[in-house]
């Protein structure tokens, strides 16, 4: 049933009086392909592996503000990791960016997912709805900080107001409890996040064929049904995709937490990242702060592998 | 099924563009900042001065405009680059800018930040120039102390200040109360003058130094240091001070409000009484002119005290060094000092000025002063303070106990201390 209408190649069967100026012309064949990638390599070995390899070598020494200039810092081996994961703060940060990472994640790809698939459907006026939705994205954070911040500020915020219309009279400044500043720096986020997964998804939904939902449709399959059934396993991989790029870049999240409560009240929403940008640039522990930063790196790092890994094994068991 | 590789394809391309998006956002958050300085001529030459502070728009920058121009128009060789950097980014931007072998020549710092670039070795000695100069004795001792590292000077003065209480005076003759003097009077005055939409009191406990600043001197009143920071005293000055927000008569806010914000709350009236410095005078004259108050001493507990701050001009070590100090001498000439402490509500920062005569709330700061501390707690103070706030701020929003918020801060902070 194979469609491949594909043609052996000729190649195979050439004679050998041809081989030589076809040699140099494969010469120069691999010279072009190589140079298409080049400015691709160049690119990444500025922007990525140097800033990398640099940083972990500044996190083997003990690098100050005595000797971040003067240089001679002395060589410490993992001694920064071992500080960083023993401080006192390691262990909350860990467990308020998780928190602070998943409930995010959750809410928005649960959103997005329900945006896309009400654009999906495709309505008059659809396409500029969701350009529109993308300008939450394309906002830079600070500007949404600075916005969320003034909705939970307590006596002339937007959600206390909010919250007024329906009787409850409230003058909470929500960022200041430490019981609800996590909380409303998740909701800023999600708000912050949904765009993106609506995008990816929406893209993916175009890809799931119609014919499958007509099939069962006659089968007398319910919509609910025909979610689950079929448009879920057929997006499974977009919705990895989303989720784990969503993990990824909301696990090193600053400029929004930054902004809105700098990492407090009381050290409630103090993430890894925040931690990370003290140490290097408040404190001049840079050393310090490149163990701290490489951590941060590590943990969406092994996820990002894990999920190749599965990826690979799934697709050589298919 | 003929869909199957399309939709392969429409992934594969999906994921690569999604990952690029990703990267491109990341990239874009560390675009490295920081200006260019192109003269290196040290010599008779042209030489153009880079030059940073984060004044933002108001009588302060522009009195440091109008010297700045001037001082070009006496020294047609010399252009003064004036470059505007966030409070929040100075340091950040001058460790990439040490990095990358292009610093400016002028920094203005905050004081106690001074020390933190000394010890990185980027601010140019000023040991020498100093002794020929022959001037420094005309400066306080306490304020030369922010600026100095290892007995040598890095900087001079551009503005100098303390704490003290501002109170609205309408409301407290409405009330028939006086300004508070001790601990007590302080409770029992701004509990009394909470009403509506009106606090007692406003101070700032946000996060980060400025609510340390705010707060030391409320530990020194109990008789305790940050050298002994689980002590009974310093128990009783973080009850005090949270008291006075568990009452009520301080908002909650403060936890979100900088210094600037304290001072919008009292000009606007939701404040009665406020803690804060003499730069809010010039503030408080243009937003709030009918505002009528008064400036007291700061209540005193145990003994009386307040904490003094100020802003430090900071050469960097490079080439012009020698231009930059021309500058500052001619930036540190009295007449020139009076205009600038006026503009920026500094108490005088040169013994031999007088740029307020007869101002009697600058008088008040002036006798403030004389039982004003320095943070005088070495280069590691930035992160002392980061403790110190979340101590603070465990202990103002509930969630721990004074003793328990301040042993877990005595204990962070012990290593760090000089």
């Amino acid at each position: 049933m194979s469609l491949d209408t594909r043609t052996t190649p000729r190649v195979a069967g050439s004679s050998p009086a041809a081989r030589g100026p076809r040699r140099r012309l494969h010469t120069m064949n691999v010279v072009s392909r190589y140079s298409f990638v080049l400015p691709a390599v160049v690119f990444l070995i500025v922007f990525m592996v140097y800033p990398l390899v640099y940083t972990v070598n500044l996190s083997l020494f003990d690098v100050n503000a005595g000797n971040f200039l003067s240089g001679g810092a002395p060589f410490v081996g993992l001694e920064n990791y071992a500080d960083f994961i023993g401080s006192p703060q390691f262990v909350p940060s860990l467990v308020i960016t998780l928190v602070f990472t998943v409930g995010s994640l959750i809410f928005q790809h649960a959103i997005g997912f329900m945006f896309a698939l009400f654009f999906n459907r495709g309505f008059p006026l659809s396409g500029l709805l969701r350009a529109l939705m993308l300008v939450v994205w394309v906002m830079p954070a600070v500007v949404s900080a600075s916005l969320w911040r003034w909705i939970f500020s307590g006596s002339y915020g937007l959600f206390n107001a909010f919250l007024g219309v329906f009787g409850i009279s409230s003058t909470e400044p929500w960022l200041v409890n430490p019981n609800t500043a996590l909380a409303a720096v998740i909701i800023a986020n999600i708000w912050l996040g949904i765009p993106f997964h609506m995008m990816l998804l929406y893209a993916g939904l175009q890809g799931v064929p119609v014919q499958l939902y007509e099939a069962a449709q006659i089968d007398g399959a319910s919509a609910w049904q025909r979610f689950w059934r079929i448009t879920v396993p057929m997006m499974r991989p977009v919705i990895v995709i989303a989720l784990l790029l969503g993990f990824v870049h909301t696990f090193k999240v600053f400029d929004l937490i930054y902004v809105m409560t700098a990492g407090g009240p009381a050290g409630a929403t103090n993430v890894l990242s925040i931690e990370v940008y003290k140490l290097s640039f408040e404190y001049f522990r840079f050393g310090d702060g490149a163990a701290a930063a490489n951590i941060l790196l590590i943990i969406p790092l092994l996820l990002s592998i894990l999920y190749l890994w599965l990826r690979r094994r799934e697709d050589s068991t298919q | 099924m003929s869909n199957q590789p399309t939709r392969g394809r429409t992934l594969r391309r999906l994921a690569i563009t999604a990952a690029l998006v990703v990267a491109g956002g990341s990239l874009a958050a560390c675009t490295p900042g920081g200006g260019g300085d192109e003269s290196s001529d040290a010599g008779s030459g042209p030489v153009t001065l880079t030059w940073w502070d984060y004044y933002a728009e108001g009588a302060a920058s522009t009195q440091l405009q109008e010297l700045l121009d001037e001082y070009q128009e006496e020294n047609p060789d010399v252009t003064i680059q004036r470059e505007f950097i966030a409070y929040a980014d100075l340091k950040q931007s001058l460790l990439q800018s040490a990095g990358a072998g292009s610093l400016p020549d002028v920094v203005v710092i905050n004081s106690p930040d001074h020390q933190q670039f000394a010890e990185l070795g980027i601010a140019a000695n000023l040991d020498e120039r100093l002794a020929e100069w022959g001037e420094l004795d005309q400066y306080a001792e306490g304020v030369i102390a922010s600026a100095t590292y290892d007995d040598s000077v890095y900087g001079l003065p551009i503005s100098a200040n303390c704490l003290a209480l501002f109170y609205n005076t309408e409301m407290l003759d409405e009330a028939g109360l006086e300004p508070p003097t001790t601990w007590e009077e302080m409770e029992e005055v701004a509990a009394a003058l909470t009403t509506g939409d009106t606090y007692g009191l406003a101070y700032s406990a946000v996060n980060n130094q400025q609510a340390v600043f705010q707060y030391l001197p409320a530990l020194w009143q109990s008789g305790g240091d940050l050298y002994d920071l689980d002590s009974d005293e310093a128990i009783a000055s973080f009850d005090y001070w949270a008291g006075l927000m568990d009452d009520g008569s301080v908002s909650q806010e403060a936890l979100n409000w900088d210094q600037s914000m304290v001072a919008a709350e009292f000009g606007q009236g939701r404040a009665a009484m406020m803690i804060n410095g003499p730069w809010q005078l010039p503030f408080l004259a243009t937003e709030a002119p009918d505002l009528d108050y008064g400036v007291a001493l700061l209540p005193a507990g145990e003994m009386e005290a307040s904490v003094t701050g100020g802003e430090n001009y900071m050469i960097m070590s490079g080439p012009n060094e020698d231009v930059a100090w021309d500058v500052l001498q001619f930036l540190q000439e009295p007449e020139n000092v009076t205009l600038m402490n006026v503009a920026g509500g500094s108490l005088p920062t040169r013994n031999d000025i007088d740029p307020f005569p007869d101002n009697e709330l600058i008088g008040t700061f002036t006798e403030q002063l004389q039982v004003a501390l320095p943070r005088a707690y070495g280069p590691a103070y930035a992160e002392i303070a980061d403790q110190v706030v979340v101590a603070l701020q465990a202990r103002l929003t509930g969630a721990a106990s004074s003793s328990d918020a301040l042993s877990a801060a005595a204990q962070a902070i012990d290593p760090l201390l000089p």
